[in-house]
């Protein structure tokens, strides 16, 4: 059983970027998911100050309506 | 038929008793000896749930007893719920469950001697020859349930090879203090002269301030007394100022309820220092009920702790080894370094030592 | 019950808050207790618990480094002292876990949250009793206590006319909504095995059903002959079905407190992921974190198709169909105590649905046909014939329902939007049913142009409840969600204003609240289960700020409810001087193209007399 197994919908993170400008920013928020190995990501929330990006972006693990790795084990 | 229940104590928590157990079990599979196992403790979990890293596997083979809690075997179909236990712990009542297939299990069991002494009875009752007890932390005094010890210690304690020797050579030597039967109750501290004896109220822990009201009465009493009777643990401190007290009234024989009352009273090598002084002023030291020191097993491994994780670190494995085999007279082994056919050999007493066999 | 004598042990440096409090617990359960100071060592600690002589033992401590081996060597001290069979212990902490309690040696571990209740229980060696939050799985009733007399003689009267005047209306008239619904009742009743209540022998399902079917749009009817899916929809796999079946009240669940001291009000959240499966995920993640009540939210495509479909399915976009099967499973996966409400407001199939809703046993429904039709696209006509339809339903099956205003978002005044609820409220009354009010706490259109809220968020939002106060004895359920247009993208904003809103909420002591998760503005994707726990966190810390106190609004709220009296009362007059309700809804009286919304046209022209 892996974690990320366990994980009910979505990972959301949350940091501060530096970058240039709004647009390097998103590019940059997307790459950090990736890097991560969250391939199914959107910025949530994203406000670019001076040269910082206060960020949220969300790795989705299970959209709905997917197949839930954790299918039979919720609500317990 | 002979009690033979072993238990796995450690120095500190990570020093290998579940490695140790976990070898003890696989050899005990191999030469057929029906086994029952319980824990002072809790154990068995894939994380260690203080320092996140792996923890070794509990294995254990059909036939097992095992006493554990209730919720440990709920769900389980790889264990016949046998009864339950009058003994309750922090996760649930103890229950015994006999192991249909191989499996893994999570031990919890009685956190005291006196539940410990229960669950004991209960597994040599339903068939165990050897009831192997799990140690937790570093806490050792409920093992005065059993009759054999084997102590772990290793990195996790100190990763120092060189206090890792010293501190095993104290913990043996006060494992090993001889023994003087008698008799012994829990709250008296008993004061006995060559024609009379007299008792104290004892306040089961010997602090700086019964130190002196036991050394002082012992004075008072006149006379010269041979031996004093201490029910329970005492600190390093506490045992140099009955020191300090006794000076000038001949030598005394100290007699302790048990070793692992005294490893509790303290760091082992403050406590065996102490004793060295009682000893160097001519005083002798004995133990009440004596301990079966079958012997040490050492683990380089320790959890290193970087800001707020750990991760995992190793000693080197030989030169521990080394270290501690040279500091003490009994034996020690690192059973992932040499395998666990030695110390099963020690335990059974094949190789022509004391032991179960 | 024996006098116990109880040792607490502070070990920690700072904090012995928690002992303290469990020694008053224990004191005035008539316990003796004796309190050491705080940062002794073990060796002291047992020193004094030998002349103290205690039945039990509670320490507590912090976890941080080297702690557990300080607390495991207190026990072995304690068993080495010859004192550990006679003196139970017991540690608490904030990373105590029952496991780390086991391995340490005590007897039991308290971690956060842990009740003074729980250590009493430990301390007399009995079970400890459930909190009085668990206790209560009783559902509350919004509506208990409430007359529903207008206060105001004019509004009293304008209101009888109105109402009489369009239930009349309404009851002379029928619609394939309203035709649907009467099948499906039937149809229910049928597969069931009994008459459909009136006494009659059991129909053919099959036949009610091709009947059914005939009422339908072409795309359900196509689902029903097996030609083709409906939109992005599938059906649920055997697995998610029997792991719906699975997720059903598990009893004894402990859900969070929500409110601090307040009775009032009922926080409600709203669902609606596509799929029932991650629905019921959410909606124990919400109960969990205190969420007393659940609203479905169904596909606005739905909404604008004649019929609904049937079985288990997964929706791939937001709203989770309206099926029998799916809500079902959705219902039974709620706790016991969990209010639930299926939303019958708009479209073109809202008296079907309550009918839905009664047969899944949801506690409450959402009918308004005033914004139905103005802002949700149905045709005006058609919604009020079905509305009629569907409060007649409502009141049948016992089901209280708010009246929503969210006209109000498409620009519409609140006046004039309060003036479309009483009369529906007032119809609801008419046909012996229980409604709700459901004024919005929004940052408007209507309210940003006129600038009310340029100082303040309070004043407006409290005037509007002070002016239905003034107007009308009802409960009162501000939403949808509360603080409606006020969140952004950001999680710590969106949530901070979804908790002032119900600071609003719970000074003004309304009946309840429907909040929005802290994902209320991202419209990316589908809402994550962490952002409904940071909304309910949020609002919970508002209950607790507040206590008894209360946030007091400027004077501007008492002239501004003033105000919206004035307006409803207008608004009132107005309809009074057409010819019907139907009629005002087309000539907008209650909300025109100037003000932003636009008679809907779905299902125009399929209202026929009975």
């Amino acid at each position: 059983m892996r974690a990320v197994d366990r994980v009910l919908d979505a990972i959301d993170l949350e940091t501060v970027l530096l970058a240039e400008d709004e647009r390097s920013a998103r590019r940059l928020a997307f790459q950090l998911a990736k890097e991560l190995g969250l391939t199914d990501a959107d910025i949530v929330a994203l406000e670019w100050r001076a040269n910082m990006a206060r960020v949220r972006v969300r790795g989705y693990i299970h959209r709905p309506g997917h197949h839930y790795t954790w299918l039979g084990q919720t609500a317990r | 038929m002979k009690r033979r229940c072993l238990g796995v104590a450690g120095t500190a928590k990570n020093t290998g008793k579940t490695t140790t157990l976990a070898a003890i079990l696989r050899e005990a599979a191999a030469a057929k000896v029906a086994v029952g196992v319980t824990s002072i403790g809790y154990d068995g979990e894939d994380l260690d749930h203080i320092t996140g890293l792996p923890k070794p596997r509990l294995l254990v083979t059909a036939g097992t007893l095992v006493a554990t809690v209730e919720p440990a075997l709920a769900g389980r179909p790889d264990f016949e719920v046998l009864e339950g236990i009058p003994v309750r712990t922090a996760l649930g009542r103890v229950t015994l469950a006999r192991v249909v297939r191989p499996t893994r299990v999570i031990l919890a069991g009685p956190a005291g001697a006196a539940g410990l002494r229960t669950v004991l009875d209960r597994l040599r009752q339903n068939g165990s020859d050897l009831a192997l007890v799990d140690g937790a932390f570093g806490r050792l005094a409920p093992m005065t349930a059993v009759d054999g010890l084997l102590i772990a210690t290793g990195a996790a304690r100190r990763p120092d090879p060189a206090f890792l020797a010293r501190e095993a050579a104290a913990i043996t030597r006060l494992c090993t203090l001889p023994e003087m039967p008698g008799e012994g109750r829990k709250d008296l501290v008993r004061v006995r002269g060559p024609v009379s004896s007299l008792t104290l109220p004892y306040p089961a822990l010997l602090d700086l301030h019964w130190a002196e009201e036991v050394a002082g009465r012992a004075r008072a009493a006149g006379g010269f007394p041979t031996d004093i009777y201490l029910p329970g643990p005492a600190s390093a401190a506490a045992l140099e100022r009955l020191g300090q007290g006794l000076s000038g009234i001949g030598p005394v024989t100290l007699v302790f309820s048990h070793p692992l009352h005294l490893l509790a009273g303290g760091e082992a090598l403050a406590v065996s220092a102490a004793l060295d002084g009682l000893e160097s002023a001519g005083h002798r030291l004995a133990v009440r009920q004596g301990l079966r020191l079958l012997g040490l097993t050492v683990n380089p491994y320790y959890p290193a702790r970087e800001g707020a994780v750990y991760r995992a670190a190793q000693l080197d494995s030989a030169e521990l080894l080394a270290s501690v085999r040279a500091a003490v007279d009994i034996p020690v082994t690192d059973v992932v370094l040499e395998g666990s056919q030695a110390l099963w050999d020690r335990i059974w007493g094949r190789a022509g030592e004391e032991g179960y066999g | 019950m024996a006098r116990r004598k109880v040792l607490l042990a502070p070990m920690d440096p700072v904090h012995d808050v928690g002992l303290k409090l469990v020694q008053r617990a224990l004191d005035a359960a008539g316990h003796s207790t004796l309190r050491l100071p705080p940062d002794l060592s073990a060796e002291e600690i047992v020193s004094r618990a030998i002349e103290y002589q205690p039945d039990t033992v509670l320490v507590g401590r912090t976890l941080g480094y080297n702690v557990p081996e300080v607390l495991a060597r207190l026990v072995d001290l304690m068993e080495a002292a010859g004192m550990r069979s006679r003196v139970r212990l017991g540690v608490g902490g904030m990373a105590i876990r029952p496991e780390l309690a086991a391995e340490l040696g005590y007897d039991r571990g308290f971690g956060p949250g842990t009740s003074p209740e729980e250590a009493l229980a430990f301390v007399e060696g009995r079970e400890p009793q459930p909190p009085a939050a668990a206790q209560t799985l009783e559902k509350p009733d919004l509506t208990a206590g409430y007359g529903y007399l207008a206060k105001d003689r004019e509004v009293a009267t304008s209101l009888e006319a109105i109402a009489t005047a369009a239930v009349a209306w309404g009851k002379a008239r029928t619609s394939p909504g309203v035709e649907r619904a009467r099948l499906r009742r039937r149809l229910l009743a049928a597969e069931a095995g009994a008459g459909a209540g009136d006494g009659r022998v059991p129909e053919s399902a099959e036949a009610l059903r091709r009947a059914y079917v005939r009422e339908c749009d072409p795309p359900i009817r196509a689902f029903y002959e097996g030609t083709g899916p409906v939109g992005k929809t599938r059906p649920l796999s055997p697995d998610e079905i029997a792991a719906l079946a699975a997720a059903a009240d598990p009893g004894g669940f402990e859900r969070r407190r929500v409110r601090h001291l307040q009775t009032r009000p009922r926080v409600f959240v709203q669902y609606g992921t596509g799929c029932p499966v991650m629905d019921s995920a959410h909606n124990r993640v919400a109960e969990a974190w205190g969420a007393d009540g659940l609203v479905h939210f169904d596909p606005s495509w739905a909404a604008r198709t004649e019929g609904l479909i049937e079985g288990h399915h997964s929706h791939e976009e937001d709203g989770t169909l309206l099926t029998l099967a799916n809500l079902r499973s959705i219902g039974r996966a709620r706790l016991s105590g969990t209010l639930w409400q299926v939303r019958a407001h708009r479209g073109l199939n809202t008296p079907e649905i309550v009918v839905l809703a009664a047969a899944a046993g949801a506690d409450l429904t959402k009918v308004n046909p005033v914004y139905g039709s103005l802002g949700a696209g149905t045709d005006p006509e058609r919604l009020v014939v079905d509305g009629v339809e569907c409060l007649s339903l409502a009141a049948a099956a016992g089901l209280p329902l708010d009246v929503v205003t969210n006209e109000e978002l498409c620009g519409v005044p609140a006046g004039k939007a309060f003036a479309g609820m009483l009369i529906i409220a007032a119809m609801a009354v008419h046909l012996g049913g229980r409604p709700i009010l459901q004024p919005l706490f929004c940052l408007s259109p209507d309210v940003m142009v006129t600038g009310r809220m340029d100082d303040n968020f309070v004043d407006y939002n409290m005037a509007k409840v002070m002016a239905l106060r003034q107007l009308y004895d009802a409960p009162i359920w501000p939403g949808a969600p509360i603080g409606f247009l006020t969140h952004t993208e950001d999680r710590v904003q969106s949530a901070t204003s979804t908790a002032l809103h119900a600071a609003i909420a719970v000074s003004l002591e309304v009946d309840a609240i429907t909040i929005a998760s802290a994902d209320e503005a991202y419209s990316g994707g589908s809402i994550a289960a962490a952002s409904r726990v940071d909304t309910l966190l949020a609002t919970a810390e508002a209950f607790r700020f507040l206590g008894s106190a209360k946030v007091a609004p400027t004077p501007r709220a008492r002239e501004w409810a003033d105000e919206l009296v004035a307006q409803i009362k207008d608004t009132l007059r107005r309809i009074l001087e057409r010819p019907s309700l139907v009629d005002a809804l087309y000539a907008g009286v209650l909300g025109s193209p100037a003000d932003g919304v636009y008679p809907g046209r779905a299902g125009r022209g399929t209202v026929r007399l009975r």
